[in-house]
């Protein structure tokens, strides 16, 4: 009998074990992380290659067509076409650039990973740390997309990258007149204002 | 008895009925928009005041501080500013009445102090001691002042709000803030300008990215410094890690998004 409890008691851990190992989107976020560590951030290739590469896993990884249109809250539903799809393509190229110019102050730090929440409309929150002094709370916000998952957020020490955009944006079209061929036009400037090179800081 | 159970209950209902207003979507639901912010154009005159002395003094000090220094020198530095600051981790553990912060300071504070040289070298970490930034802030949200979001640029320290302010006053007449005004101004400015500068200096690049991905960079200042002083205060209130996601668990949903 005792032996059947013991095996049963380990038969559950090894289930509970199991599924911690393998939720999903821990793994998604995980993969991911090592992945950009060990092929972009941590690569001895030159710059320009690692932009490319970045560009590519950044994209995909993120759903910014998402992204972008909750910044632009209620000016996305008074924008016509023409103009949805100039600030996407506009946003999509920025927030590329932009944290890849973050990801360059990049210098070793372990990202450790402490689980799943679910959000509202069936969105998952993976909660990390990335071991920095101080330590700093990294929460990815997920949604799934055609069965595969897509980041919408990143809060950082308690910092929403899209509510941050979304309150910028906001700021700036109102002190604009709602004009938003002008944030457009502003976000490509910015864009292209980037510089990156080889230099190690 | 009927009268009071009568009275109770209308007020239960009131403030059911008062929650359940403030859960009814309004005509445009932002909530991520609240930036509360009534004195705008005074924040941003003092915010751009604020900016012109960086670009003018602080930033170019900073990197002065840089170029004379080593990275294992700057990092002895912060440490010795870190482990000053224990003594005001320990005060408002104690005002919180928090004794697990308060004795985890002051191990940090005893380690660092007489094996870390005078706080040049963090032993403490590397004995796992867990180390907590506290200040009189804080100690006022646990106090029972918990909200306080009406946004205040303040000349010299930035970003801040009512409860916050009467948090930097608290800080000055607590320690380590208390201890260096009580000393000569031969100690005492060396001491408050060396900390505001060796802190510009760690944030040299972060601030440059900012300024480089910002269309608006007080609106961007402003909603980053609110939120993060959120995550501070919720920490300080002892809110679980699933309340303070529920502070992000915002509807990213329009219902009319283009695939």
């Amino acid at each position: 009998m005792k032996k059947i409890i013991s095996f049963l008691c380990g038969l559950f851990l090894m289930a509970q074990t199991a599924f911690g190992a393998s939720d999903p989107a821990v793994e998604f976020v995980n993969k991911l992380a090592d992945d950009v560590i060990e092929n972009v951030l941590a690569s001895p290739a030159p710059m320009t290659e690692k932009l490319t590469l970045f560009r590519e896993k950044f994209q995909s990884a993120l759903d910014l067509k998402y992204i972008g249109q909750f910044v632009l809250g209620v000016y996305w539903r008074t924008a016509d076409q023409a103009q949805r799809d100039a600030f996407l393509k506009a946003f999509m190229d920025f927030t590329t650039k932009s944290w890849a110019d973050k990801f360059n102050m990049y210098t070793g730090q372990k990202i450790v990973f402490k689980g799943a929440q679910n959000a509202q409309k069936g969105q998952i929150f993976v909660n990390s740390t990335v071991q920095n002094n101080p330590p700093a709370d990294v929460v990815w916000r997920l949604r799934e997309k055609d069965g595969q998952y897509k980041i919408v957020d990143i809060i950082v020490e308690g910092v929403s990258m899209a509510m941050s955009y979304r309150n910028e944006y906001a700021a700036f079209l109102q002190s604009n007149n709602g004009n938003l061929n002008k944030l457009t036009q502003t976000l490509n400037e910015k864009s292209a204002a980037f510089k990156f090179s080889d230099e190690k800081k | 008895m009927k009268v009071k159970l009568l009275t109770l209950l209308f007020l239960s209902s009131a403030f059911l009925l008062s929650a359940c207003a403030c859960n009814q979507p309004t005509e445009e639901p932002d909530e991520t928009l609240q930036t509360n912010d009534p004195y705008e154009s005074f924040n941003r005159g003092v915010f751009a005041f604020n900016m012109l002395f960086d670009t003018a003094v602080l930033k170019p000090v900073a990197e002065g501080y840089r170029a004379v220094t080593t990275p294992v020198m700057r990092e002895g530095v912060s440490n010795f500013y870190k482990n000053l600051k224990e003594t005001r981790n320990i005060a408002n553990g104690a005002l919180q009445g928090n004794a697990e912060k308060t004795g985890n300071a002051a191990k940090r504070l005893l380690a660092n102090t007489f094996w870390g040289f005078f706080g040049f070298y963090d032993v403490a970490s590397d004995m796992q001691i867990p180390a907590y930034d506290n200040d009189f802030g804080q100690t006022l949200a646990v106090w029972g002042w918990e909200n306080s979001d009406t946004y205040i640029v303040l000349p010299f320290f930035g970003s801040s709000n009512p409860r916050d302010i009467g948090g930097t006053i608290g800080d000055f007449a607590t320690p380590p803030g208390l201890f260096i005004a009580l000393t000569t101004p031969w100690t005492s400015y060396p001491l408050s300008i060396g900390n505001y500068v060796q802190q510009r200096e760690q944030s040299i690049e972060f601030i440059e990215n900012l300024h480089r991905s910002s269309t608006d960079f007080y609106a961007t200042v402003r909603t980053m410094t609110q939120q993060n002083r959120q995550k501070v205060i919720n920490e300080a209130l002892g809110k679980t890690s699933s309340d303070a996601v529920s502070d992000y668990n915002f509807d990213m949903d329009f219902g009319d998004i283009d695939e």
